[in-house]
């Protein structure tokens, strides 16, 4: 927060104090987000304005102007990404197992630091407040939000230092042949499984399963990021949560090993 | 998905969309009997060189730039220069030279004079890994990754000046590179031998063996003739040198006064020996074996005699004949390698390696070959191309003066537009020469295009050689000065070429946007995804001292983002999935607007970002 003046500083902290009071008080009636606090709707609603409507579009549902004319390619094949559509309350990258919605800080680490191969940029230069607000006016677009309870279970991601050794490697391809990620993912991680020209996402648009050979992954290339996808799957997309298929903690990193030598990160 | 079913998807998606992308995808399989098919249906002497809109050429061309320093690739036939890669020059559309990883390889260096681009080979042929370069300028050697068909490695070679041929090792594969020294300079060159400035007896040329997988020098074999052109043998035994200045001149005159110079051979086996024996001086860092004449302990070198100051040495594709230019002579000089052997043996005396000597024109320079028995020499001083028959020069020799008189050999002159140097047909310099085209590197265009001030382009002449008759099809002008070329075949190089860079090759890609500040120093990691930059905003303070890395994450094909700073003079383009730095001074307070210089988005104009410098 360079260049804030003192003043501002001391705003923001009152602010933040204003808003964790508030965050407790919502928590305890469990009462729906928005209504009771308009103010930061309108805040978030701003943000959204200057930042994201061009892609994700005045409704919520991605089809902002870039949604529409942004093209994507990928071994000689052409299909449309769409940016993210609010309205279905559906989010890929959750620390929450699948089916559920993420929580607030999931969405925060997306805004603040955007996701690579793709048109959403970091937000690191806005302040937490607007990032926070944002998140707020998201909110409203899906009625899940008012209708589910938030699920209980979070996921964490604890990496054992034996991770990419090569034992681990050797059991995880193991688990990637069994568990049959080459379906899609093909026997060399290119994307190229038998099933992955007949994938498509909840909105009926096209999708390719990830080349691990090249690029990185959309929800960061930490073997923690890699784990979190195997375990709370992508929802809206074709790939599913391991959480119940590979129950052993083990074998789920013994999988991220592998994943990590198809990226060519270990040997 | 299988290759074949991927491939049958793919094409029913071209069809849809359009004409040249068709081509562009339909190319990459075309398979090698196809394309030859195609072509052969074409009578002989008389191949079109048009390439329709759509579709592709049948050779890649890499093309030197002479003191522009850079490579060129042209379509042949096309003639079409469809790309550039900057080797010793300063490039400021793609930052080559303004990036810190090509600032690393440049060492602050951006002038350079590239003369011959060859390929690595495997077995004779052109395997399609490396391109190499030589800058005759800065005595350097630089490597090119056919895949990225980029720039890896730049060698400085010391001791040398006017590194002037180069060729790499065609068989078994290529090892080892050589490149000669064209000048004799004082060894070493420096204070420490001033009393050697003034005295050109003691001034010495160099062979210089490189490493192709280390791009380190081996060792060098100093000579006090001058190495000017350059080949190696199509048996991994030999490399060979033209020599023009054996008199040590340093005048014109003195370099001229010898009625004979020299091809001069280096035998590979014994100067592997003279290196297990130690038998070399340590100069400037690298191995020097002496292969003077009387110095020579392990007989490295052959000195075969050549009239009167002869420019290129090439080898016929069969590997039987090194065919020397001979410039102020008018003949050229055929030398049998099967004898060589015999030579190196003493059973024979060095001379009597040549088997012909046919005359062939007014200032013969370099000979190329249509893998049919003929050579095909560009001579200067007549401006013609003269295709001559190797055998019946051969036999003409045998039968005396009176059979050569009446020329034999020569089957077709032609006339062309003017002054040539290098000429080169596809695919000359391997085993799989095959007689299709010819490009004649003129080096005056004088009135073949319109005038374009008084420095005018070169003429890159289109010669159709399938036909008895050597057949001019096509003018094509290049800037300053292509030297020399090669002509590949599409199938060799196309499968060879990516599309993205392998993201996690260059250790510094960044997954997350983030700046990092310690002190003054301040590192921003940022991703670019048409139209858009990671980051939209970065404060600085006047003084910083700035590293901006930035990755493009943009998958498709072609989409490549610039990446300018206003006002503080720093351009370069990331191509998808390649990563490049840069390192700056914010010196100036000011809003100072990132931008997108290459078109990337239908919302190009708003790719951009600030850089906030505060005082």
């Amino acid at each position: 927060m360079e260049g804030f003046s003192l003043k501002t500083k001391g705003a923001v902290i009152l602010f933040f104090l204003v808003l964790l009071v508030f965050a407790l008080a919502t928590l305890h009636t469990s009462d729906s987000v928005y209504g009771k606090d308009s103010a930061i709707i309108e805040k978030g609603k701003k943000v959204y304005k200057k930042y994201c409507i061009i892609c994700h579009g005045e409704k919520g549902d991605g089809k902002g102007l870039i949604g529409i004319i942004h093209r994507v390619e990928k071994s000689g094949l052409v299909w449309y990404v769409y940016p993210r559509d609010f309205t279905v309350g559906v989010f890929k990258f959750r620390s929450t197992p699948t089916g559920c919605l993420p929580t607030d800080d999931d969405l925060l680490r997306t805004i603040t630091n955007g996701i690579p191969r793709s048109g959403m940029p970091s937000h690191k230069d806005l302040s937490l407040e607007e990032r926070k607000a944002v998140i707020a006016y998201i909110k409203t677009f899906s009625k899940r939000w008012v209708e589910e309870e938030p699920c209980d279970e979070v996921i964490e991601a604890k990496m054992p230092k034996w991770v990419g050794t090569p034992e681990s490697v050797k059991k995880g391809e193991k688990i990637y042949v069994k568990m049959k990620c080459w379906e899609c993912h093909g026997y060399e991680g290119k994307g190229d499984g038998p099933k992955s020209d007949k994938l498509k996402d909840d909105w009926g648009d096209k999708i390719l399963p990830f080349d691990f050979t090249t690029g990185t992954l959309k929800r960061g290339s930490s073997p923690e990021n890699i784990y979190m996808t195997y375990i709370t799957g992508l929802d809206g997309t074709g790939m599913p949560s391991y959480e119940d298929s590979i129950p052993n903690e083990e074998d789920r990193w013994h999988l991220v090993s592998y994943t990590l030598k198809l990226m060519k990160r270990v040997k | 998905m299988s290759r074949k079913k991927f491939n049958k998807q793919r094409r029913k998606l071209l069809k849809i969309l359009g004409a040249a992308s068709v081509a562009t995808g339909a190319g990459v399989m075309m398979p090698k009997e196809v394309l030859l098919a195609r072509a052969e249906k074409k009578p002989k002497g008389k191949l079109s060189y048009e390439v329709k809109p759509g579709e592709l050429d049948e050779y890649y061309g890499f093309w030197s730039g002479g003191h522009s320093g850079e490579i060129r690739i042209i379509g042949v036939p096309s003639m079409r220069e469809i790309h550039r890669i900057p080797v010793f020059n300063m490039d400021v559309g793609s930052g080559w030279g303004i990036t810190n990883e090509s600032k690393k390889l440049l060492r602050g260096k951006y002038a350079g004079d590239t003369h011959h681009v060859h390929g690595s080979y495997v077995n004779g042929t052109y395997d399609g890994k490396w391109l190499f370069v030589n800058d005759k300028l800065n005595n350097r050697v630089a490597r090119i990754r056919i895949d990225y068909m980029e720039v890896d490695a730049i060698l400085d070679i010391p001791n040398i000046q006017g590194a002037h041929g180069l060729f790499p090792q065609r068989y078994p594969r290529t090892e080892w590179l050589v490149q000669n020294a064209e000048f004799q300079i004082p060894v070493p060159n420096n204070e420490s031998n001033a009393k050697a400035f003034n005295e050109p007896q003691k001034y010495y040329g160099m062979h210089t063996i490189i490493d192709a997988e280390r791009m380190a020098v081996v060792c060098q074999i100093m000579l006090d003739e001058n190495c000017d052109l350059a080949a190696t043998d199509y048996k991994g035994k030999y490399s060979m040198c033209t020599s023009y200045n054996t008199e040590k001149g340093v005048t014109i005159s003195e370099m001229l006064a010898a009625d004979h110079d020299y091809l001069i051979v280096f035998n590979w086996e014994r100067i592997r020996k003279a290196l297990r024996a130690g038998d070399y001086k340590i100069v400037n860092g690298v191995k020097v074996i002496d292969g003077r004449k009387g110095h020579d302990k392990h007989g490295i070198t052959l000195r075969i005699p050549v009239p009167k100051n002869p420019h290129g040495v090439n080898i016929s594709p069969d590997g039987r004949y090194a065919v020397c230019s001979g410039k102020v002579s008018p003949t050229c000089t055929v030398v049998d390698l099967e004898l060589v052997d015999k030579a190196y043996a003493g059973k024979i005396k060095p001379e009597e390696c040549i088997v012909a000597q046919p005359y062939i024109g007014l200032g013969p320079l370099h000979t190329t070959f249509d893998g049919r028995g003929n050579a095909i020499t560009s001579v200067f001083i007549d401006s013609t191309n003269v295709k001559w028959n190797i055998q019946k020069a051969i036999e003409a020799e045998k039968q005396g003066e009176e059979a050569k008189k009446k020329n034999p050999h020569i089957i077709d002159v032609l006339d062309i537009h003017y002054q040539v140097g290098h000429i080169m047909a596809s695919m000359a310099e391997t085993k799989e020469a095959d007689g299709k085209w010819l490009v004649s590197l003129n080096k005056v265009s004088k009135d073949r295009f319109i005038n374009v001030g008084p420095l005018k382009p070169e003429n890159d002449q289109l010669v159709d050689i399938s036909g008895e008759k050597l057949r001019l099809v096509h003018d094509g002008p290049a800037y300053i000065e292509p030297h020399d070329c090669i002509i590949v075949r599409r199938d060799i190089i196309e499968p060879k070429v990516k599309h993205r860079y392998d993201m996690f090759e260059h250790p510094l890609a960044v997954t997350e946007n983030k700046v990092e500040r310690k002190g003054n120093k301040v590192i921003i990691r940022m991703t670019a995804n048409a139209p858009v930059y990671g980051l939209q905003e970065v404060k600085l303070k006047k003084g910083d001292r700035v590293t901006l890395i930035l990755t493009n994450h943009d998958e498709i094909i072609d989409l490549s983002n610039g990446c300018a700073i206003s006002n503080y003079n720093i351009n370069f383009v990331v191509a998808p999935f390649q990563t490049k730095s840069v390192t700056f001074t914010a010196d100036k307070p000011g809003v100072f607007w990132v931008y997108c210089t290459n078109f990337c988005h239908a919302l190009h104009l708003e790719m951009r970002m600030r850089l906030i410098v505060e005082p």
